[in-house]
């Protein structure tokens, strides 16, 4: 019984593996491709960053301003951001509360399309919700 | 089942073999009566236990299956979330009504399992959504499922059968997530308009909690809007995770017939 299970077992198991590892597909959902350098420096560079004021208390504004550029070396196994972009900010949790956010002017309350090598102006308009870590009793830098 | 029986056994025995009788007297049980005591005293334990335990692991399901879709406001939208939830919610259900009903006639497994699982999920959505990260509650709170679970019970508690059951109570289970969270999800689909734009509140809700790379899906599948409006998709939807629903539910049924048998456990002692 035991010998019948493992001969009908191992090509049933080998089958599975290689239709999993055919089928299986990019992950997007996180953006967990989005912190390796080498794909970093071919998808969107940023310049011009600002950021006003740099201190603030709960409830104030902080306004972000900036350009970035689609790169035209953009990584084939990547989505395009020719296909649907939103324009994303990263806070740890909801420390703060975005207002506003606008590109050229557009404001960027739903997706867009982003074309390689073509220039875009962004404004992000944040209010503080939340006191966060003074930078001295942090250990993490 | 093992209650009335052992119970006759038990009497037979205390008549017939003295020898046993004698180890009866010893034990704290000498009497039915105490047997039957014993016998609720160990349901009313187990009962509760086993529904938060079975419902931890629905909480992990659908952590892996689901995941955001069920944990915002804003990403129940009307094509997904109602397709995605029933299917991947009735694995365990489907798994341990065989179990129960094949052997104790008790239509309880999947209402124990989904209220196991709202306490699991309301414990997690308070105490990591809201605590810890900060989110609003009424941001994060889960949908109700137990409306459709009592469904499913019901239907094999007046069919007896699990074709049935798959038949009338799976589709039912994957037709009325929709209706059943529309009192809670009514008030998140006010439109509103912002920066010029028509909005939902749960849409307003989503921009403004900023959440890293999120929530990419929902806008890619739309096309630019998230759309947690329902209109004419929602019924389709809804019909599509019905029957998609009985499949699944008769797939899981079957593998819970494989696992509910005895060589499991005698391999284990």
């Amino acid at each position: 019984m035991i010998k019948k299970m493992k001969i009908w077992q191992l090509p049933l198991m080998v089958i599975c593996l290689v239709g999993f590892q055919l089928y299986s597909d990019v992950v997007l959902a996180h953006g967990e491709r989005a912190q390796q350098a080498g794909i970093r420096m071919r998808t969107m560079y940023w310049w011009d960053v600002d950021v006003q004021p740099t201190t603030v208390k709960v409830g104030d504004i902080v306004t972000i301003t900036g350009k970035f550029m689609p790169s035209s070396f953009w990584p084939e196994h990547l989505a395009s951001s020719e296909v649907a972009s939103f324009m994303n900010i990263g806070v740890p949790g909801p420390a703060f509360l975005r207002m506003h956010s606008y590109v050229n002017g557009t404001p960027m309350v739903r997706s867009t399309r982003f074309f390689r090598g073509k220039e875009y102006h962004f404004k992000v308009i944040l209010k503080a919700r939340q006191t966060g870590v003074p930078c001295a009793s942090c250990c993490q830098c | 089942m093992g209650y009335t029986d052992s119970v006759k056994d038990s009497d037979n025995q205390s008549h017939e073999d003295t020898s046993r009788s004698d180890v009866s007297q010893d034990s704290a049980i000498s009497t039915p009566e105490q047997q039957r005591r014993i016998f609720r005293a160990f349901d009313w334990m187990l009962v509760p236990v086993a529904s938060i335990l079975l419902g931890g692991i629905v909480v992990f399901l659908v952590a892996l299956t689901v995941g955001d879709w069920d944990y915002w406001q804003d990403w129940r939208d009307r094509r997904w979330w109602p397709l995605v939830t029933p299917v991947s919610l009735m694995v365990a259900p489907a798994v341990f009504t065989y179990f129960f009903w094949k052997y104790f006639r008790l239509p309880i497994a999947a209402t124990s399992i989904m209220m196991g699982y709202m306490i699991a999920a309301w414990v997690s959505r308070y105490a990591n959504f809201h605590l810890f990260a900060d989110f609003p509650m009424a941001f994060v709170s889960p949908s109700n499922f137990i409306g459709m679970a009592i469904i499913l019970d019901s239907v094999i508690l007046l069919t007896r059968s699990f074709y049935l059951q798959g038949f009338i109570g799976a589709f039912l289970f994957g037709v009325v997530i929709y209706p059943l969270n529309w009192p809670a999800a009514a008030a998140f689909h006010t439109p509103l308009v912002w920066d010029g734009y028509i909005v939902t509140a749960a849409d307003l809700m989503g921009f403004m909690y900023i959440r890293t790379a999120m929530p990419e899906y929902v806008r890619i599948i739309e096309e630019s809007t998230l759309r947690t409006f329902g209109e004419a998709v929602t019924p389709l939807t809804a019909f599509f995770a019905g029957f998609l629903t009985i499949l699944n539910y008769y797939l899981w049924v079957w593998i819970g017939s494989k696992l509910a048998v005895s060589r499991w456990a005698t391999k284990l002692i």
